[in-house]
């Protein structure tokens, strides 16, 4: 049909942009000349008007009064029936065709897509996509229709047809390389039709392009669909029916509990779930099977708001009305916690319940106590300690568990620190023969070598169950809805929420929050875009309290939130009223407060411009210096995020002394954390600065001996850390006391078989002036026994070995006692015995045997001598500096430093 | 934990239970994936001879082949002279015997001397 010339057909595209709706005559005219219309505007509109009733309705008589363009006072309206307009109907069957998908008819889907996208010819609304009042529509047209076509091979690969729609989905993405979603479908079209290596090299453009050109990692789909492909985990189509472009995030806010204290159970949560009847089911199945005596580990998994954290609160709520005990942990939303935090929690609650027993008081559970550790021994590692930990809490829990069973929910454990995964790991197989199931919930961990290794080792256990959760489906939407509003909304609303968020019941509630309409209103894309506009909605006080319990990473107290605004607690409280009322925070317990949803963390945290988020960090940790509010570990995080404000010296100081708290309660790999960030940073220095260099010796060498039981004794990993300690003897200060790092050093390199380093390092001991201890002595000969030994010098081996056993006689028993079992030094008696034997000396090998034998039990009188560390009285940590790195200037800190030179 | 895994598999495979001879060399291997360097030769020369024991001689006499190796690479040579008789036994080479012998003699390891024919050793160690 012919419409006339250009404005003539741009009158049209406007008034169809309003279908049966007055559009003002003053508007048309801005509108046509983008608001630089001529004199004559109004005249020619109506020249142009005159000309579309000729085409629109030929068989109009002149002057008559128009039925398709009707004239109103000051304006005009086109009518016609909607479905008489390709875009409405284009949207209506995109609609449809979305629903369809959602409802898991795939084949139909995909018909319904197809005949929208063929209405399509040219390019949307081309007459008038130039003008200003026209343009964001025709973009709007143009992207929906990118999304049909999305939408089209997705509902083409989900009906099982990949190899059918993988010209096409190349096409697609070669077209669009940045739409990760498509992407991932044609990575799941790969590996159905056999190809997984193509499948891998396109996730790996579409890393490269993000990454190289806009900085960015990929999301989340296209991560999931790289898992899944690497893990030959890809679903069959009839199972799963690929969600529509955007999904994400965590539970429904309305519904997630909140903790009242570290490791009690949820007092939020809900009684009922909407859409996750079959999950709760298994999940039931798998707690009757734990609490009946086979105790075993259940992972629900998901992407952030699926709702892994309310199906536990459901079953945690459901299980505690049977009276079996139910415990949480869980992780921080963003940043450094203490030590084992998420099992701390659990412990602590535990060891409260009557029916942990005597388990309650095992001593080795002391470490997970709250303040600092005042313990007689200092910092330095015992290789049996991890496991007699490890033991405690097992028996712990075997012990809750053997009454009426025992429910423990570690929530977010892709946050959580590697020492509470490398516990998880050691107790998943023990839980066989408990009553206890332990419920985890997850992210998609592809990202975490730790976390792929712990869920991996979990999987080998007889008794391991994952649950992988998916978005809801339309009915389940319907309820969520119904339920939150109180109104049953129409199909329509359901179809267009569920192809926005793809069935994320997070997604879906903090949209209906937001008061957005999900079928005529414009929707934030994603759900980051909907938390941000929440927040944005706040009044500035409160927002600037959320900006700081962002920074805190978990729960904050109002005390010190207070003391770092400089505000009265009571203002402070007051001012977190919108939040409250806004339901993005909840109360964590007396005084405290919490996100409701890690991703309110997550992207009030992002918001924050570096420079205040910086300062924010330091008066955290100021105000916690202050208070004593926070722990030797977030004061390190929070003046390591204000490094460039002048907080390095703070960072480094606190480092030390996290490290040291870390290595008290055996969680060795955080521990190693802290040390290796505060190498990194002194290694700067080191070539320049004495100092630097002697804390950086003291620092790698506590590496090393905690490395030698992480990852192995003499490990590559070991061997590198020691590398750089014997770089660093040449750099240290003449006033520092290298004898101890000689030791140390030595054993390390005999286990390496390092022979020439580790006999220059003993020969360096053996001329230096003794600590008036008799071991550095008996340290530099024993050494020398070794190397002679290992080298088949046994007559020399026997020499040097002899003369550390006459050294040794000197040294007082009870220092000797605290060596026991953990000296190689007290070896000097079995390597003795090797050489004997091998030189044919046969009794006075089996002297040797006895002696070694007799030894421990000669100095079993231990020593109640405190050592020094860095604890004051009162047991708060003040002296940040930890006397390992500083009191001594002394290169390896303690003489008694641990290391274990193999000795069999 | 891979030591004591070792020392139980090696002990149950040189008693006599022939089964447990791989699980034994591999229980030794993986002593050293981390990195461990020494005793190397140690272990291997222990597998080897509960190899040898076994009647598995051709499989004797590569893992002492593979400990020298080591041992020359390493200078961990206290197990040396065993090497050489291990090997010596397994492939009826006198060579290696009496090299395993001068090697005892020079480390004053009179035990190995011991396990060596009379006739391979030197005359002043008879």
């Amino acid at each position: 049909m012919p419409a006339g010339g250009p404005k003539q057909q741009a009158l049209l595209v406007l008034l169809l942009l309003r279908l049966n709706r007055f559009v003002a005559s003053d508007w048309l005219v801005d509108a046509l000349w983008d608001g630089r219309p001529p004199v004559s505007g109004q005249m020619t509109l109506r020249t142009y008007v005159a000309g579309l009733r000729r085409a629109l309705e030929p068989e109009r008589a002149p002057r008559g009064q128009g039925v398709v363009v009707v004239g109103h006072t000051r304006g005009y309206e086109l009518r016609a029936a909607p479905d008489a307009v390709d875009a409405v109907r284009f949207e209506r069957l995109v609609d449809r065709a979305a629903a369809l998908l959602a409802a898991g008819d795939a084949a139909a889907s995909e018909q319904c897509y197809r005949a929208g996208l063929a209405l399509w010819r040219g390019e949307p609304l081309a007459a008038a996509a130039d003008l200003d009042a026209v343009r964001p529509e025709a973009a709007r047209l143009a992207e929906l229709r990118l999304d049909a076509e999305e939408g089209c091979l997705t509902a083409g690969l989900a009906a099982n047809r990949h190899e059918a729609v993988l010209p096409a989905l190349r096409r697609f993405v070669g077209a669009h390389p940045l739409r990760e979603a498509a992407r991932a479908r044609l990575m799941l079209a790969l590996y159905r039709s056999g190809r997984q290596t193509d499948a891998l090299a396109v996730y790996e453009e579409g890393r490269r392009l993000l990454a190289h050109e806009y900085g960015l990692d990929p999301g989340e789909q296209l991560r999931e669909a790289h898992r899944l492909v690497l893990g030959h985990a890809v679903p069959v189509p009839a199972a799963v029916v690929p969600g529509p472009p955007t999904v994400v995030r965590e539970p429904a806010a309305a519904t997630g509990p909140a903790l009242a204290g570290g490791g009690a159970a949820p007092v939020e949560a809900p009684q009922a779930l909407a859409g996750r009847d079959t999950e709760l089911a298994r999940l039931g199945e798998a707690l009757a099977a734990a609490t009946g005596g086979d105790g075993r580990v259940a992972a629900v998994m998901g992407e952030a708001g699926i709702g892994k954290t309310s199906l536990a609160a459901v079953l945690s709520a459901r299980v505690a009305t049977s009276g079996t005990p139910v415990v949480w942990g869980r992780c921080p939303d963003l940043g450094q916690t203490p030590p084992f935090w998420l099992w701390t929690q659990v412990i602590r609650r535990l060891r409260a319940m009557p029916q942990a027993g005597a388990a309650a008081s095992a001593v080795p559970l002391d470490g997970f106590a709250a303040g600092p550790l005042a313990a007689p021994g200092d910092a330095d590692v015992d290789p049996m300690a991890r496991f007699r930990v490890y033991e405690a809490v097992a028996n712990l829990i075997r012990a809750v568990a053997g009454q009426r069973g025992l429910l423990v929910v570690l929530d977010d454990l892709h946050a959580a620190d590697p020492d509470s995964l490398l516990l998880l790991r050691f107790l998943s197989p023990l839980l066989a023969g408990t009553r206890a199931l332990v419920l985890v919930t997850t992210r998609p961990y592809d990202r975490s070598v730790e976390l792929l290794s712990t869920v991996a080792e979990l999987a080998r256990g007889r008794n391991f169950m994952r649950l992988q959760l998916t978005g809801l489906d339309a009915s389940s939407v319907a309820s969520l809805v119904a339920s939150g509003t109180g109104v049953r909304p129409r199909n329509e609303a359901v179809a267009s929420l569920v192809t926005r968020t793809g069935g994320n019941p997070f997604f879906i509630t903090e949209l209906l929050r937001s008061g957005a309409d999900p079928v005529t209103g414009e929707l934030p894309p994603t759900v980051r875009d909907t938390v941000r506009l929440r927040l944005d909605e706040l009044p500035q006080p409160s927002r600037e309290c959320l900006d700081l319990l962002s920074v805190a990473g978990h729960d904050l107290e109002l005390l010190v939130m207070a003391a770092v605004l400089g505000a009265p607690a009571g203002e402070v409280g007051e001012r977190l009223v919108p939040a409250y009322a806004a339901s993005l925070v909840a109360e964590a317990g007396p005084g405290q407060t919490r996100f409701r949803h890690p991703l309110f963390a997550e992207v009030a945290y992002a918001e924050l411009p570096p420079p205040r988020r910086a300062a924010l960090h330091a008066r955290l940790a100021a105000a916690g210096e202050r208070t004593g509010g926070l722990t030797p570990a977030e004061l390190a995080y929070h003046y390591g995020q204000a490094i460039g404000l002048g907080h390095r010296e703070d960072h480094l100081r606190w480092s030390l002394v996290a490290a040291d708290d870390a290595t008290r309660r055996v969680a060795y790999e955080d521990a190693l954390g802290h040390l290796g960030r505060v190498a990194r940073s002194l290694g700067l220095n080191s070539a320049i600065s004495p100092n630097a260099a002697r804390t950086e010796l003291a620092v790698q060498l506590h590496r090393a001996s905690l490395l030698q039981m992480t990852v192995g004794v003499g490990s590559d990993a070991a061997d590198e850390v020691c590398s750089r300690a014997r770089q660093l003897l040449g750099m240290v200060g003449p006033e520092v006391d290298l004898r101890p790092a000689l030791w140390a050093l030595g054993e390390l390199a005999a286990n390496r078989a390092d022979f020439a380093v580790c006999g220059d390092l003993a020969r360096r001991l053996v001329t230096a002036e003794d600590d008036g201890s008799g071991l550095i002595g008996a340290a530099g000969e024993y050494l020398l026994g070794v190397v002679g030994y290992f080298t088949g010098q046994l007559l020399d081996a026997e020499r040097h070995l002899t003369a550390a056993v006459d050294r040794l006689r000197e040294v007082d028993l009870r220092l000797l006692g605290r060596q026991v079992g953990r000296r190689p030094v007290l070896a000097v008696h079995n390597f003795r015995a090797l050489v004997r034997s091998l030189r044919g000396e046969g009794a006075p090998a089996r002297e040797d045997i006895l002696a070694a034998e007799v030894t421990p039990t000669r100095s079993t009188i231990r020593t109640a001598a405190p050592t020094p560390h860095s604890l004051t009285a009162g047991g708060r940590c003040r002296n940040a500096t930890s006397s390992r790195y500083e009191s001594r200037r002394s290169g390896a800190g303690n003489s008694e430093r641990r290391t274990g030179c193999r000795t069999w | 934990m891979t030591t004591g895994e070792f020392l139980a598999q090696w002990a149950a495979a040189y008693g006599g239970d022939r089964g447990r001879l791989a699980a034994a060399r591999a229980a030794g291997e993986a002593i050293y994936h981390p990195g461990l360097r020494s005793t190397r030769t140690i272990t291997l020369c222990a597998v080897a001879e509960a190899y040898l024991v076994a009647g598995e001689r051709a499989t004797a006499a590569e893992l002492a082949k593979q400990a020298l190796s080591v041992a020359e690479q390493l200078g961990e040579r206290v197990c040396e002279a065993d090497l050489r008789r291990i090997r010596g036994v397994a492939l009826h080479d006198a060579g290696e015997l009496r090299a395993g012998a001068r090697l005892a003699v020079e480390q004053d390891a009179r035990l190995l001397l011991a396990r060596l024919p009379d006739d391979l050793l030197p005359a002043h160690s008879r």
